[in-house]
C-alpha cells in the first residue's frame, strides 16, 4: 500500500518523502527465479520491474522488462535463464527520507520509471513515476 | 473510436516476425492538443504511462507521458492551466502495423520507449503497443513448446 492513498487533507507536495509515496510488501525474487516466472509475474501483476534480492533482503539486481524481451528477441528459453544472467546489477536506489522534489529530478534525468527503496541496502519497497504523480495529485488536491 | 476486437487469429510460430498489428491495442485512448493536464494525470493514475496527442483528422503530433507531467510540475506549472500542446513532445517516435516484434524490441530498447503510437501511411493513429504487450502475446503463444 501507499500512505499516500490514506490522506484526508493536503499538504505541500513537494514536502511528500518517499516513505509516504512508495509502495511496501514489494513483489521480489532471488537471483536464481528462472525468466519464465519473472515474465508472469509481471504480467498478471503489471508493472515492468522486478527487484532481485538475497535471502536476507540484500538487493542485488533490478530486472525489467527490456532484459526479458531481449532474450525472448534472441531466441533463448526463458524457463533457463536465471534472473541472474539478464538483470542489471547495481541499480540506482532511493531512501526513505528524500523529498519528492529530489526524486522526481532523479527520475527525469535517468529516464527511470520505477526504483527500488532501500534501508542499509535491504528492499523495503518501491518508488514508480506512478507514485509520485499519484502522491502529488493527492496531496495538491485541497493545497493552494 | 477504433474497432474493438483483438486481433489474435493464426500465429506465426516465429515470434520475432510477428507483427505489430497482431499485437497493438487498437482500443487507444487518446487526447486533443486542448485536452488540460489535470485531466492527462487523472487518465494516467487510472492506468498507463503515456497518451497520444492527436488532431482533428487523428494525425498523430505528439505524446504526453508522465515524464512530460513531472516536468511540468518540476517547472512549478498547475496542470489545471496547461494543455496538452504545451507540455507534449512532439513529433513522437511512431511504428507501423507491419513493423516485426523484433525491429519493435530493438527501438524500444534503444530508445527507452515503453509505449509507442501506431500510425498509417497518413501519420494517422490507429493503435498503440507496449512493452507488455509484446510480453503477453510471448506467453500466450506457448512459449513452453519451444526448443
Amino acid at each position: 500500500m501507499r500512505q499516500t492513498e490514506f490522506f484526508l487533507k493536503g499538504c505541500d507536495p513537494k514536502s511528500l518523502t518517499v516513505e509516504q509515496l512508495m509502495q511496501d510488501a514489494v513483489t521480489r525474487c532471488t537471483s536464481r527465479t528462472d525468466a519464465l516466472t519473472i515474465a508472469h509475474l509481471m504480467t498478471h501483476r503489471n508493472f515492468g520491474s522486478l527487484p532481485v534480492v538475497e535471502e536476507d533482503g540484500t538487493l542485488v539486481g533490478i530486472v525489467t522488462e527490456y532484459d526479458l524481451l531481449q532474450a525472448m528477441i534472441d531466441g533463448r528459453d526463458l524457463r533457463k535463464i536465471l534472473a541472474t544472467e539478464i538483470m542489471s546489477a547495481h541499480p540506482v536506489t532511493v531512501t526513505e527520507d528524500q523529498t519528492l522534489a529530489q526524486v522526481a529530478d532523479l527520475f527525469q534525468d535517468r529516464y527511470i520509471t520505477r526504483v527500488p527503496v532501500v534501508r542499509n541496502r535491504k528492499l523495503v519497497g518501491v518508488l514508480a513515476r506512478r507514485d509520485l504523480l499519484f502522491g502529488y495529485m493527492r496531496a495538491a488536491q485541497y493545497w493552494s | 473510436m477504433p474497432a474493438r476486437k483483438r486481433v489474435r487469429g493464426d500465429r506465426p510460430k516465429d515470434f520475432p516476425s510477428m507483427t505489430v498489428k497482431q499485437v497493438m491495442e487498437k482500443r487507444v485512448q487518446s487526447v486533443h492538443l486542448r485536452t488540460k493536464g489535470d485531466v492527462i494525470a487523472s487518465l494516467m493514475i487510472e492506468g498507463f504511462g503515456a497518451v497520444p496527442v492527436v488532431d482533428k483528422h487523428r494525425k498523430l503530433t505528439g505524446i504526453v507521458s508522465e515524464h512530460d507531467l513531472l516536468a511540468a510540475i518540476d517547472d512549478g506549472g498547475s496542470l489545471g492551466a496547461l494543455t496538452a500542446g504545451e507540455i507534449m513532445t512532439g513529433n513522437p517516435y511512431s511504428v507501423r502495423p507491419e513493423t516485426n516484434l523484433g525491429t519493435l524490441v530493438h527501438v524500444l530498447r534503444a530508445s527507452d520507449l515503453v509505449r509507442v503510437p501506431v500510425v498509417d501511411t497518413k501519420d494517422r493513429l490507429v493503435g498503440i503497443i507496449a512493452r507488455r504487450d509484446v510480453l503477453r502475446t510471448y506467453l500466450s503463444t506457448g512459449s513452453t513448446n519451444r526448443k
